[in-house]
């Protein structure tokens, strides 16, 4: 029987989680060791996010279960189909989160806050490939970043490196 | 209230962000906002983009720059100024023979082998190479064949030394002298080859009398009037191996050239 704990969001919502589920993050990890992690475990994430972050964990997860479970026959073809289903559920992830980018950060910090490495990279990797060849102002727009620049200040920048901005 | 979120990231994680993508990505994340600017300018970012071994090959310049605090300088820079130093003021290593810099906008290694280190026969017969050093130059010396009958330099590079999984060309720097000749009617031979490898059929002729040949162009440094002409490429897989960059001519006793001026050959990625 799996050892279950259960996470409470910063808006107080329960979540029941396996405990091979949620040591993905280090930081609970760290927690359960310590044995500071009787009862609900509080966290300062809201209920939305960490919906989405143990949505990762449980895929990362069944991802781990399902190799060890695995002989070596037919596995080449069985992995293969496998980074394709990965693949796809990680491509539905990121679109979800590309258009809801309040959730994009709030996750991102998340990640940090909860020591999980990979979501954290993979997170990184999303916003890079946004911002990958943009202006600033559409890098501005995208992420509703004010222009804290005096406009003297944004003109040195972007004479230092002239050759960077032009499109 | 976005603003907070994005300002709230921590510092390192926007540097990742930063740094999983290209220098001129982040020159431009740099003129977003103050928060921005202060991860994009940081040092974690920009020893990203330096080659892994900048270390090595700046502590071998110390030795043959002419000047001896060089190295001492490079490392005083934070890494974003390092960086393009490199890509705007190529550095002299190996005994002064090769010339080592950055390509800006991907932080690619950039080669230039010195005609010293070029292989040239009768290269200390004074009838056939004239050696002199020239202000315009980023070596030392340079030399000028005078009278050939036959031409056969070689430039040889270690792959090891360049960026992996990277296209590359070579380019002959030249440039020709007051007195010169048969250039312009008279092609030369030009290929580029890994050694052990035969030499393959995709030699070249190419003339190079900039008033022949349309593919020579000023060489990016601008001064002095030099040129530059491709002599061919070759992709960099990242296993060990040795290119030869060639330039041959068999002019023979009729069709012999005269006054070519060689500064090196420069190994840098194709696009």
């Amino acid at each position: 029987m799996a050892i279950m704990y259960a996470l409470k969001s910063s808006d107080n919502e329960i979540f029941e989680v396996e405990q091979k589920v949620i040591e993905q993050s280090e930081t609970i990890k760290k927690m359960i060791e310590d044995g500071a992690a009787t009862g609900e475990i509080p966290l300062q994430v809201s209920s939305k996010t960490l919906a989405k972050v143990l949505e990762w964990c449980k895929q990362r997860q069944h991802k781990t279960v399902e190799n060890e479970n695995d002989d070596n026959k037919g596995k080449r073809k069985k992995e293969r189909d496998e980074d394709d289903d990965i693949k796809e559920w990680e491509n539905k992830f990121s679109d979800e989160l590309k258009a809801d980018k309040d959730v994009l950060f709030d996750l991102l910090l998340a990640s940090n806050y909860l020591d999980l490495p990979a979501l954290l990279s993979f997170l990184c990797q999303l916003v890079a490939d946004m911002v990958a060849g943009k202006m600033p102002e559409e890098i501005r727009r995208m992420f509703n970043i004010e222009n804290d620049f005096t406009p003297e200040e944004e003109k040195a920048i972007t004479a230092e490196h002239g050759w960077a901005f032009q499109p | 209230m976005d603003n907070i979120i994005v300002n709230s990231l921590p510092a390192e994680c926007i540097s990742l962000i930063i740094s999983l993508n290209s220098p001129p990505d982040a020159c431009r994340l740099s003129a977003v906002s103050p928060a921005f600017k202060s991860a994009a300018d940081s040092d974690t970012v920009w020893e990203k983009f330096l080659p892994s071994d900048y270390q090595q090959i700046i502590a071998s310049s110390s030795a043959s720059s002419s000047c001896s605090s060089s190295s001492v300088l490079l490392n005083s820079l934070s890494k974003k100024n390092l960086y393009f130093r490199l890509c705007n003021n190529p550095i002299l290593i190996d005994d002064g023979n090769m010339c080592f810099g950055l390509e800006k906008e991907s932080g690619k290694k950039c080669y230039m082998i010195g005609a010293r280190a070029l292989s040239i026969p009768c290269k200390d017969a004074p009838t056939f190479c004239l050696w002199k050093s020239i202000p315009e130059s980023r070596f030392a010396e340079v030399v000028e064949l005078k009278v050939m009958f036959w031409i056969d330099v070689k430039g040889r590079i270690e792959t090891k030394i360049l960026s992996p999984n990277t296209t590359y060309a070579a380019y002959l720097v030249y440039k020709l002298a007051e007195v010169t000749f048969g250039f312009k009617n008279g092609t030369v031979q030009l290929s580029v080859y890994f050694e052990g490898t035969d030499e393959p059929e995709k030699n070249y002729a190419a003339l190079l009398d900039p008033a022949a040949n349309k593919n020579s162009r000023q060489f990016l440094d601008g001064a002095g009037g030099w040129m530059e002409i491709e002599m061919g490429e070759f992709f960099v897989n990242g296993d060990d191996g040795r290119v030869v960059c060639s330039l041959f001519d068999m002019g023979g006793l009729i069709n012999y050239k005269r006054g070519l001026v060689i500064q090196g050959i420069m190994v840098r990625p194709k696009h």
